[in-house]
């Protein structure tokens, strides 16, 4: 469909995925920490 | 702030324009296009949630039950505040972020754009379900947006809904401010240091760590209220040892930040504005940066200021009291900074600037009235009555939404080409800034001589107050109208805007063509 997009450098790609994936986790993380802190 | 130095565009544009028909706006990862769709979402919801607020303001025209039972109206105010806040507010600032920052800061796009897509596209089948559940057995949710147990809990078949509802909305939030920290940390233009960056992009680079570190925390708590429903868990459930407070304070944690995710892009929206309408450089440009941060590392140490009734220790009442009235310092120094930005500047009051600074005015009223909410003895006189409406909706309506407003009558031209019509500009800015005061600052007496908030029907002696606030209500929202008509007059055609389209403007975005082509900076712009 849309395949004009400059295309980046791999280099910058990858830091790219690299530094989603570290907040997905800190958010993914956070999630889990809330609900077990709330255990009894 | 930055200055361009060289060419923005690649010569082919006209070759590799979007696609054709629905699927363009289906399978689109240019930033510019989900910023539109945002912001078409947005406005659509704007409508929704404003139609609820008319059918209240209705409601509270005279005293005894007029036109709803008490369950509707409940559910009225609560479903009001869910789709404002995260269907109408946070998306169109999502929708300013991916137009905007990308071009601001001289890269060719978001950095994952396919996650782009997906962020918004989450947003719609959300708010459908949110929307839905009005019209399922029990009816939809009627314990205010703040969805406090036990009351929660009574929630016929639409609580799972709703909680689903809120956990793709916090998913798509998200993943949107993942895309945002990603793109400003690694696709700046050489040159475009942090301290170079424009305020909007500051503003939203600190507003998305919010998102991303208060998000979770709001998701907890509602799969725990989802596991003390069906899995009889006892998280907040006093009878089973657990503790409905636990919840208010979990809520709040996520929620005083979440009031600031909802007004610091504001902030970056007026900074922007102002200086191009004074034609003078942002005063106390760092200042600013660190006075955004500081008020949201503030916002994580002030969350029980919303429940000092609910029964706390006296220094936990002392702490979250001084805490709260800390906010007022970095505050403070932003709105002298405008001042002092506008001070001898060479002025000029085009629809933009109004709203920028009617917003200074006007959230400056909703910061002093939360300044007043922040004094423990006092705020146990306050607490759930109008006064409350009065403060958050100077904070939100007349601070988020003029902002929005005012960006959009900033940035219109950049997007379609056309300028806007000034003069019906300058009309929906009287409108508005004359009805929302007559709108919501009778809510202030009323909440004084205390009335509660969230009740259908209300003492006689508070009739005279409310029949001036729906009349308010009813032309402010009628004004709003004028606002859609004038952005899909620009949209359809007008006069052509210039590149730089104002004359004082200074930034990156403004050195790209009106409109901005589909594709900008595939070779990264030099910045000094």
């Amino acid at each position: 469909m849309e395949t004009t997009r400059p295309s980046l450098d791999p280099r910058v790609r990858r830091a790219n995925q690299r530094l989603a994936l570290l907040l997905g986790a800190v958010a993914v993380g956070l999630f889990v920490l809330f609900i077990v802190l709330n255990l009894k | 702030m930055s200055i361009a130095t060289t060419a923005t565009t690649a010569p082919h544009d006209e070759h590799h324009g979007p696609a054709r028909g629905l699927m363009r706006w289906v399978t689109t990862t240019n930033h510019k296009d989900i910023g539109t769709l945002y912001l078409c979402f947005a406005l659509a919801m704007f409508f929704v949630g404003g139609i609820m607020a008319m059918l209240i303001r209705a409601e509270l025209f005279e005293p005894g039950l007029q036109l709803m039972q008490p369950t509707f109206f409940n559910e009225m105010t609560t479903m009001h505040a869910l789709v404002m806040i995260f269907g109408a507010v946070m998306p169109a600032f999502v929708g300013l972020a991916n137009w905007q920052i990308p071009m601001m800061i001289g890269a060719p796009d978001m950095a994952l754009p396919r996650l782009n897509n997906w962020s918004f596209w989450i947003l719609p089948f959300a708010a459908a379900m949110l929307l839905s559940t009005l019209f399922m057995q029990g009816g939809g949710p009627a314990g205010g947006w703040t969805m406090y147990p036990p009351l929660m809990l009574q929630t016929g078949e639409a609580f799972p809904f709703v909680i689903f509802a809120v956990h793709l909305l916090g998913i798509s939030s998200v993943m949107g401010a993942i895309n945002i920290v990603v793109t400003i940390f690694n696709m700046r233009a050489p040159g475009m240091s942090m301290m170079k960056m424009p305020l909007f992009v500051w503003t939203w680079l600190i507003t998305a760590f919010l998102l991303i570190a208060v998000m979770p925390v709001l998701a907890g708590a509602v799969t725990m209220l989802l596991t003390d429903k069906f899995f009889d868990t006892s998280f907040f459930n006093a009878a089973g040892g657990g503790d409905p407070v636990m919840f208010q304070h979990i809520f709040w944690f996520f929620g005083h930040p979440e009031v600031y995710i909802l007004i610091l892009p504001a902030f970056g929206i007026v900074s922007q504005i102002i200086p191009t309408f004074a034609r003078k450089p942002l005063f106390g440009y760092s200042s600013m940066v660190y006075a955004t941060a500081s008020i949201a590392f503030l916002s994580f140490i002030v969350w029980a200021h919303h429940m000092f009734t609910v029964g706390m220790p006296l220094t936990a009442e002392l702490f979250f009291m001084y805490a709260t009235m800390l906010i007022a310092v970095p505050t403070g120094v932003k709105v002298f900074n405008w001042v002092a930005t506008m001070w001898r500047g060479s002025l000029t009051f085009e629809t933009p600037m109004l709203f920028a600074v009617a917003f200074v005015v006007l959230f400056t009223i909703g910061g002093f009235s939360g300044l007043m909410l922040a004094i423990t003895p006092a705020d146990f006189q306050y607490h759930d009555t109008y006064f409350v409406v009065a403060h958050f909706h100077y904070v939100l309506v007349t601070g988020a939404v003029f902002a929005i407003m005012g960006a959009t009558y900033y940035w219109l031209p950049k997007w379609t080409g056309h300028m806007y019509n000034e003069k019906l500009g300058k009309w929906h800015f009287w409108l508005s800034v004359v009805f929302v005061n007559v709108l919501f600052f009778p809510q202030h007496f009323l909440g004084l001589a205390g009335m509660p908030r969230r009740i259908p029907d209300y003492a006689v002696q508070f009739a005279d107050w409310n029949m001036i606030s729906t009349l308010g209500g009813f032309a402010f929202g009628a004004s709003q109208l004028l606002f859609l008509y004038i952005v899909v007059q620009s949209i359809r055609g007008g006069a052509k805007a210039t590149g730089r389209v104002w004359e004082g403007a200074r930034g990156l975005e403004w050195t790209v063509p009106s409109p901005a082509p589909y594709h900008t900076f595939r070779e990264a712009p030099e910045v000094h």
